[in-house]
C-alpha cells in the first residue's frame, strides 16, 4: 500500500530496530515501569507490521509463516501454564509463584518474569497472525 | 516553607486538568468529524485519531499502562488491520436507506441519554472513599510491598494476585487468532474448490 513512498522506505529501516528495542525494554522492565507482556507484544507486532506495510509481504511470510506464528502463540500459553504446574509439583496452589524458589519473594519475581514472557510471545504472534491472514488476499 | 512546596503541585495539577479538557474537546470534535466522513478509509483514519487522543487522556489521568495499550492497539494495530480489510471489501459500500438512518439516529440518542443519566451515579474521578477503592485496592496497595516486593503494583495485581485472569486472557487471545485462521482458511478452501 505504501510501497511508492521513498522517504518512508529510507526512514523505516532506522526506526524498526528502536521499536523492537523499546518492546524488549518494556518486556524486561515490566515489574519496575508501566507496561508488561501485553504491551511489549503489541509493540513488537507493530514493528513487524510496519515493515510489512512498506516493503511487501514476502519476507514477513518467509520468516514468520503462519505455522511459526501459531507455534509461538501456543508456546506462550504453554510457558504460562507450565509456570503454574511448577508450583503444583512443589505442593502449592496452582500459579502460586512463591514455591518456585526457596525464597518466596525471589520465587514471585521469577514467576512474574516467566509469565510476562509467555504473554508477550502469545500476543506478538497472534497480532501478527491476524494481520498477515487478512493481508494475504 | 510548606507553601513553597505546595504551589508547584497546585499549578501542575491545573495544567494537567486543562490539557485533559483540551484532549477531551478534540475527542468530541473528532467524533463529529467521523459522522460526516464520506468513505471507509477516512472513517478509519479519524477513528485512529480518536484512539490517539483517548490515549493521551488516559496518560493525563495517571494510567500509563492503559494509555500504552490504547495507543499501540487502537491507534496503530487495528488501523492497519482495518485498512487491509478495506482493500478486500472495497472502498464504496451501498448507501443505506433513509428509514434505517433515522432508526439508527434514534437508537444513538437513546443510548446517549441513558449513559449520561447513569454517569451521574458514578463516583467522581479520584475519590478516595468510593466502594472500589476501600476494599480490595487497599489490600493490594498495602501488601504488594511485603508479598511480592516489586515497584509496579499494576504488574503485581495482573501477574500474581490475578494470575488466573491473565492466564484466561492470554488463552482468549490465542483462541481468537486460531478462530480467524480457521474461518479464513475454510473460505480459501471453498474458493479453490470452486475454481477446480
Amino acid at each position: 500500500m505504501l510501497k511508492e513512498f521513498k522517504v518512508l522506505k529510507l526512514l523505516l529501516p532506522f526506526l524498526i530496530p528502536y521499536i523492537i528495542l523499546y518492546a524488549i525494554y518494556i518486556q524486561l522492565n515490566g515489574e519496575v515501569s508501566p507496561g508488561g507482556g501485553f504491551q511489549a507484544g503489541v509493540i513488537f507486532a507493530t514493528a513487524l507490521i510496519a515493515y510489512d506495510l512498506v516493503f511487501g509481504q514476502d519476507k514477513l511470510h518467509k520468516y514468520f509463516s503462519v505455522n511459526t506464528l501459531v507455534i509461538c502463540g501456543v508456546l506462550g500459553v504453554a510457558i504460562y501454564a507450565g509456570t503454574g504446574v511448577i508450583s503444583l509439583i512443589h505442593d502449592e496452589a496452582y500459579l502460586n509463584y512463591s514455591a518456585i524458589s526457596h525464597d518466596a519473594i525471589h520465587g514471585q519475581h521469577v514467576g512474574i518474569f516467566l509469565i510476562e514472557l509467555g504473554v508477550g510471545l502469545t500476543v506478538a504472534a497472534i497480532m501478527c497472525l491476524i494481520y498477515s491472514l487478512l493481508s494475504e488476499e | 516553607m510548606q507553601d513553597f512546596f505546595e504551589i508547584p503541585f497546585k499549578i501542575s495539577f491545573q495544567v494537567d486538568e486543562l490539557l485533559l479538557s483540551i484532549a477531551a474537546l478534540v475527542m468530541v470534535i473528532t467524533c463529529l468529524r467521523l459522522i460526516v466522513s464520506k468513505s471507509l478509509t477516512e472513517s478509519i483514519i479519524v477513528m485512529s485519531v480518536f484512539s490517539l487522543f483517548i490515549g493521551i487522556c488516559y496518560l493525563f489521568m495517571d494510567a500509563p499502562d492503559v494509555a500504552m495499550t490504547e495507543t499501540a492497539l487502537g491507534a496503530c494495530l487495528s488501523t492497519c488491520v482495518l485498512l487491509n480489510l478495506v482493500k478486500i471489501v472495497g472502498e464504496e459500500g451501498e448507501t443505506p436507506q433513509r428509514s434505517k438512518i433515522i432508526f439508527a439516529s434514534i437508537l444513538c440518542l437513546v443510548f446517549i441519554v441513558t449513559l449520561s443519566w447513569a454517569s451521574f451515579d458514578l463516583p467522581l474521578f479520584g475519590t478516595e472513599d468510593s466502594p472500589l477503592q476501600t476494599h480490595l485496592t487497599k489490600y493490594y496497595l498495602e501488601n504488594t510491598r511485603t508479598d511480592i516486593a516489586i515497584p509496579s503494583v499494576v504488574a503485581a495485581i495482573l501477574a500474581s494476585y490475578r494470575g488466573y485472569d491473565t492466564l484466561g486472557e492470554t488463552t482468549v487471545i490465542l483462541i481468537a487468532g486460531l478462530a480467524v485462521l480457521v474461518i479464513l482458511s475454510r473460505k480459501k478452501q471453498s474458493r479453490e474448490r470452486k475454481n477446480a
